[in-house]
């Protein structure tokens, strides 16, 4: 399943629709729930952070946690505990007690002083934490390019609710590429997500349905 | 449902049911509901092997037959998510069918809630890590249970072990008692070493579940008459001794007032341990006791059902 689109919110929107009517879906119960998902799923925003971000159709309500799931991308102090925030910028500090790795500042120098590196990956997945975590983390993968004056940018993660999880993670992870961008004087350009699984439980399947329509 | 149906249990929704859910649901059927609703969306675990399948959907259609098992559904969803991901449907059709737009409205509140109470969902994790919205996600499947409970008016849940796992803490004492009646008749059946409910037929899951109120009945009342100070473990051993106890003095008293029975002296008697009958003494016992229940009084006594199942239990090992 493969998504364009110029907003998040569109992008969000289609990317449901995309799953309700075309993607090959796959009945799976998973331990928040039945749900059905399609593998391999990439969703690719033209101008990720051009108006409207926020569609309609997404619950109001759950902007709150939108702002602190976007905190954590930014490593924001009062999100602490967040999984995303502790590897973005401080990778292996609990290991030695020391702060850690700044993945962010790392790729930030990268980008200024060789913008064709190669290095430019930050990782989530810590095989040796998150196997045992009960909640490990979603987001596996993320790349930051400097092509032409803007950053392109991917992030690959392992699981995402269409319906409640998706957006927060498009608003959090194109956050970071801006607050990026803005410190090298770049401009965000096209962003690509690609989802492992990319499911809808059938808690909210009636809900968006009608979204669908 | 409580009202129509009498009382109800709702299980969590599932996309597939196997072996293990078959037998949950005919021991909840035996011991403690009156129905088990399920989603009308559920199919039998393709995984399996087709004969265990057939097997299976059979089981399903008797108890769908019997109104031990019951389905909702929320406007044609189950045919959307078959046209959509195939497979066959485990019922033809649904008990009840809740329209589009009250749903909408539950979901609704269902996310108020959520956010309500993401401090919650997230607390519990906070201590070690957190995604931030993986919790949310299952704070969101556990609530929806709880709306639909609501929707489908049923009295109760039957937990999923993970879910279990999860409301621990915050929802703790809303699901207290249903963990600890399942946690009941679970090791009942280990210590009167009962036969696997899954394997007994249509007339005999009829016939105890004739005999089922009496025994939940007694089994809430003593629940419900436990200190406030007990819990978890403490709380549901007590709760197995009164029950066995109870068994143990309905069986003597009968076998003392039946004529026809002899009072148990050597041979064994049976052993309070795992309560092993000799054979003849179990028959002897049945009969009476059955004899006994016949006639229309207002109150069977509550141990008749697992007399009953006993009884089975001997049988089947024939």
């Amino acid at each position: 399943m493969h998504v364009e689109a110029d907003t998040i919110a569109a992008a969000w929107h289609e990317s449901v629709r995309a799953l309700l009517h075309r993607a090959e879906l796959v009945r799976y119960d998973s331990l928040r729930g039945a749900c059905s998902e399609a593998h391999d799923v990439m969703i690719q925003i033209r101008q990720p952070q051009a108006e409207p971000i926020i569609s309609p159709d997404y619950p109001a309500e759950l902007v709150a946690l939108v702002d602190s799931y976007t905190a954590g991308f930014l490593g924001h102090p009062d999100v602490r505990g967040s999984t995303a925030s502790d590897r973005l910028y401080a990778w292996g500090a609990r290991f030695g007690g020391g702060p850690g790795i700044n993945q962010v500042a790392r790729a930030e120098i990268a980008l200024r002083d060789v913008p064709e590196s190669r290095s430019t990956i930050l990782g989530f997945w810590d095989p040796a934490v998150d196997p045992r975590l009960e909640n490990p983390v979603s987001p596996l993968v993320a790349s930051l390019r400097i092509r032409g004056g803007f950053i392109s940018s991917t992030l690959v993660a392992r699981s995402v609710d269409a319906w409640l999880g998706a957006f927060p993670m498009f608003v959090g992870f194109i956050a970071l590429v801006g607050r990026v961008s803005e410190r090298l004087g770049c401009r965000v350009g096209p962003a690509t997500f690609v989802f492992l699984s990319y499911h809808l439980y059938d808690l909210d399947l009636p809900v968006a349905r009608h979204l669908g329509r | 449902m409580s009202g129509q149906h009498g009382r109800s249990f709702l299980f969590p929704p599932r996309a597939f049911l196997g072996p293990v859910d078959l037998r949950r649901i005919v021991q909840t059927a035996v011991f403690l509901a009156d129905s088990v609703w399920l989603p009308a969306t559920a199919q039998i675990d393709p995984a399996l092997p087709h004969a265990h399948r057939a097997e299976i959907a059979r089981r399903f259609a008797e108890l769908a037959a019997i109104g031990a098992v019951r389905t909702w559904d929320v406007e044609d969803q189950a045919a959307f998510i078959v046209e959509r991901t195939g497979g066959e449907l485990l019922f033809a059709h649904a008990d009840i069918v809740f329209p589009l737009e009250r749903y909408r409205e539950l979901h609704e509140t269902l996310v108020r809630r959520l956010v309500e109470g993401r401090a919650h969902f997230l607390g519990a994790a906070a201590a070690s890590s957190f995604d931030g919205v993986t919790e949310i996600v299952l704070g969101k499947e556990t609530l929806g249970t709880f709306a639909m409970r609501e929707l489908t008016g049923c009295d109760d849940i039957l937990l999923e072990p993970f879910m279990a796992a999860t409301v621990k803490g915050f929802m703790n004492p809303i699901l207290e008692r249903s963990r600890l009646v399942e946690g009941v008749v679970e090791e009942i059946q280990i210590r009167l070493s009962l036969p696997d409910l899954s394997s007994l037929r249509a007339e005999e899951i009829i016939e105890c579940r004739q005999l089922m109120p009496s025994f939940r009945d007694d089994l809430l009342t003593y629940v419900e008459q436990a200190s406030p100070l007990s819990s978890g473990d403490d709380l549901r051993y007590s709760v197995i001794a009164q029950l066995i106890r109870r068994f143990r003095d309905e069986i003597e008293h009968v076998t003392a007032a039946s004529t026809s029975v002899p009072a148990q002296k050597s041979s064994g008697g049976w052993s309070m341990g795992r309560l092993e009958f000799p054979r003849d003494a179990l028959e002897r016992v049945a009969r009476a006791f059955f004899g006994y229940s016949t006639s229309p009084q207002p109150t069977v006594p509550p141990g008749m059902l697992l007399l009953r199942l006993k009884q089975i239990g001997a049988q089947l090992s024939d």
